[in-house]
């Protein structure tokens, strides 16, 4: 028994410097320098350049590929950065990356969010620190993320974040290769247009999405922990809620809750376009990449509309 | 439970201690206790389907050995095998017969509500070796009903195996009192650490790109589903031989040697090789209970395809209560019929080039029955095949998720190179009985640690052979 105490005592002593050794050189060496992609870098980039942004956009991809802060002439001169998320980029996302900005100095003057109440707001997820992911590795730098962790991540969680090195779980070889390109970054503010056409061959509505819903506690939370933080920060929130080709995500009765809710929170202007019926520029196939995304066509046609429309706090 | 979970985890560090430090009867009460706590983590009361089946054979196999006349033993071997045959049915396949029947135009009967309890076809068919080898006069039968407990129940091969035989694992656990030796553990423990790897860092970052293309096959082209295909090749190899080395490993921690279930079948040259080293305990289980049993190749040529073929289609029907599993026998049957027809497995091949081809050969064959093994109907099975031939358009083929995909490119990476220059030569055993084995075994095990914790997909998902 001795033998084996100690070989496990060996394993995990080796384990642990090992982690602690590579974690830490990981994380000075090649993740601080990384200034692109979505496994904290575009984060770090705008910690880096974009302290001076007069507005942020936050969301979910269909912020992120619909939203063109440079066409959004009218709000402070386009001087703003779009930090949706493809994938992960839920309220709970937001909400820390919010707060994160925040407590590394970023004040803007303007927070548009953009929301969606189908699928996102309707499904809870089982492990919700999945959509926080992206942001574990400012873990050891910051009280937000890890707060959120004790308070809502499984023992599980808990426990594999014991390794420093599982910050970067699923995103090593994306820093690593976005490390590689750190020196060739276009300023796009944070905007990426989608090249390709929607081929809707395969395409149809299929959720019935007249049947009731049920909205997901900890995103309806994540939702009031983004006004929250507007609020005690000074900084007007503006919310965007995005079409979809065909309506295949519009939710009437879910957009009506949602846009009660965040009136009685004290949020003025939202700028529902959930309805794609009510903007024929945006409706043939030729403005979408998919059925919830739009092209750079139409992303540029929304963000005009949305420039149009915003009013300046 | 799940080995890859953290509760296996607390609950295995504190069953080790307690086995370590005990012996005998004691040893084998808590086995038994740990067993029971392992399966009824899942469905609680599926617990007493286990001891159904255990009492079932255990009284069975008594009555076969201590009867005199051959037709009483034959009526008791009866016993056995039709009533652990028929709690398979009700659970497994009522519902299957229900829909054909009612598909055939009979009554339309209704369907049960029932989960299937998890390993109950590995259980039921380890309880009928023993019924069979009882029977045959091989093996004695057990009289101490907590022995022959544990040989149904012991947790690291409960769920989904290897089908221990009798022979091997009941002395074992008769006495229960072996030591365990540094030997046992360390090579078990890293043993457990390789199936971890091919199950977290390869399995389950594989099944990311493989249910993107064949929970979406009507809109994806060909190309995205021959990729799909072939991840899902290695995705059920390294899910499926991940559990057993992480079993086999419990198993050897614990002072237990269990049988092979796997020996690198992806590098077999022909598929009769490949049933060889694939599922090893079930291979073995349907050639000397079935194949065997139906005449095996001592009746000519035909009757031994047809033993082939009717034993395949039994294997493919064990997985699971779906059309698709008998056709993937099916097809796997008529590949061992035809290597048999024009004796490909006497053919064995020098040079390395041939070697390759036929690896490439086997593993372009097997991948194929994989799409009825992986597609929920026939319908979509026959739509992947149908795009592959016909609707290729390479340049359609994305990569989904480029980081994913990387990751999958260095996981396989990892493992064949493992499993070619020494998993293909060595042992766990052989290799820690060399000079620094241990070292070196430790060493690739922190390594295999972090590989798992810089890659691997952390979502703690199920074995695809627990639904077996």
């Amino acid at each position: 028994m001795k033998k084996i105490i100690i070989k496990l005592l060996i394993i995990l002593c080796v384990t642990v410097v090992a982690d602690r050794l590579i974690s830490w050189i990981f994380a000075n060496a090649i993740f601080s320098k990384t200034l692109s992609g979505e496994s904290g870098g575009t984060v770090n980039y705008s910690l880096k350049n974009k302290k001076t942004a007069d507005f942020f956009i936050l969301g979910s991809s269909r912020a992120k590929f619909h939203i063109n802060p440079s066409l959004l002439t009218n709000v402070y001169n386009a001087n703003g950065y779009n930090a949706g998320i493809s994938g992960t980029g839920g309220l709970i996302y937001n909400n820390l990356l919010l707060q994160l900005l925040v407590s590394k100095g970023l004040k803007p003057r303007l927070i548009i969010l953009q929301v969606d109440v189908y699928p996102y707001l309707t499904i809870e997820n089982e492990n919700a620190t999945n959509e926080i992911s992206p942001l574990y590795p400012f873990l050891g730098e910051n009280d937000v993320v890890r707060t959120y962790i004790s308070s809502h991540a499984g023992y599980a969680e808990k426990f594999k974040l014991l390794f420093h090195t599982y910050r970067y779980n699923g995103k090593f070889l994306n820093i690593l290769y976005n490390y590689t390109r750190r020196n060739s970054i276009a300023d796009n503010n944070g905007f990426e247009g989608l090249n390709n056409e929607f081929d809707t061959s395969g395409f149809r509505v299929s959720p019935d999405l007249s049947k009731k819903h049920t909205y997901a506690a900890s995103k309806l939370e994540a939702l009031t922990g983004i006004v929250t933080t507007c609020k005690n920060n000074g900084i007007p929130l503006q919310v965007v809620i995005s079409p979809s080709f065909k309506n295949s995500l519009l939710l009437k009765e879910g957009n009506k809750m949602i846009i009660n809710l965040l009136h009685q929170q004290g949020v003025e202007h939202i700028y529902d376009y959930s309805n794609v019926d009510n903007i024929p520029a945006l409706q043939p196939a030729t403005m979408w990449k998919d059925a919830a995304h739009l092209n750079n066509a139409g992303a540029a046609i929304f963000s005009k509309i949305l420039n149009e429309a915003i009013v300046i706090p | 439970m799940l080995f890859n979970s953290i509760e296996f985890l607390v609950f295995f560090v504190v069953f080790f201690f307690l086995f370590y430090f005990l012996d005998g009867k004691s040893r084998k009460i808590l086995l038994f206790i740990a067993s029971c706590i392992f399966y009824m983590w899942f469905i609680p009361v599926y617990v007493l389907i286990l001891f159904l089946t255990i009492l079932i054979d255990y009284y069975a196999a008594i009555k076969i050995e201590d009867d005199h006349s051959q037709k009483a033993k034959k009526w008791h071997l009866l016993f056995g095998v039709v009533n652990t045959c028929l709690v398979l049915f009700v659970f497994k396949y009522h519902n299957f017969f229900i829909d054909n029947f009612n598909a055939m135009g009979f009554h339309q009967l209704e369907n049960w509500e029932i989960i299937l309890p998890i390993g109950l076809s590995f259980h039921t068919f380890q309880s009928l070796s023993y019924v069979i080898e009882v029977y045959r006069g091989n093996i004695k039968a057990e009289r101490n009903i907590l022995t022959y407990s544990n040989f149904v129940m012991m947790f690291p091969q409960l769920v989904a195996g290897p089908i221990e035989r009798a022979n091997n694992l009941i002395p074992q656990l008769r006495t229960c009192d072996h030591k365990i030796t540094y030997k046992d553990f360390s090579v078990g423990f890293h043993r457990f650490i390789w199936g971890l790897f091919k199950k977290v860092m390869v399995a389950d970052v594989v099944s990311t790109f493989v249910n993107a293309t064949y929970n979406n096959y009507e809109v994806q082209p060909g190309s995205m589903l021959l990729a799909g295909t072939a991840l899902f090749a290695i995705q059920i190899y390294c899910d499926f031989s991940g559990y057993s080395d992480m079993a086999i490993g419990i198993a050897r921690m614990l002072g237990f040697k269990f049988n092979e279930n796997f020996k690198i079948p992806y590098f077999s040259k022909d598929i009769t090789e490949f049933w060889r080293r694939w599922h090893i305990s079930l291979s073995s289980w349907l050639r000397d209970y079935l194949y065997i049993s139906f005449g095996g190749s001592r009746f000519g040529k035909l009757l031994t395809y047809r033993n082939l073929m009717l034993t395949m289609l039994i294997g493919g029907f064990w997985h699971g209560a779906s059309w698709n599993f008998i056709i993937w026998g099916g097809i796997n049957g008529l590949y061992l019929s035809f290597e048999k027809a024009i004796n490909l497995p006497r053919w064995r091949p020098k040079y390395f080039i041939v070697k390759a081809i036929r690896v490439l050969y086997v593993f372009s064959l097997v991948s194929f029955s994989w799409i009825f093994f992986r597609a929920v109907s026939f319908h979509q099975a026959s739509t992947i095949i149908r795009k592959i031939f016909t609707d290729f358009n390479a340049s359609g083929f994305q990569f989904l998720d480029i980081n994913i995909f990387a990751t999958i490119l260095l996981g396989t990476a990892v493992l064949s190179g493992f499993e070619y220059f020494v998993f293909r030569k060595y042992s766990f055993d052989q290799l820690f009985e060399k000079k620094n084995g241990d070292t070196w075994l430790t060493f690739f095990t922190v390594l295999f640690i972090f590989l798992i914790i810089f890659f691997g997909n952390s979502n703690g998902s199920q074995f695809i052979y627990f639904q077996f």
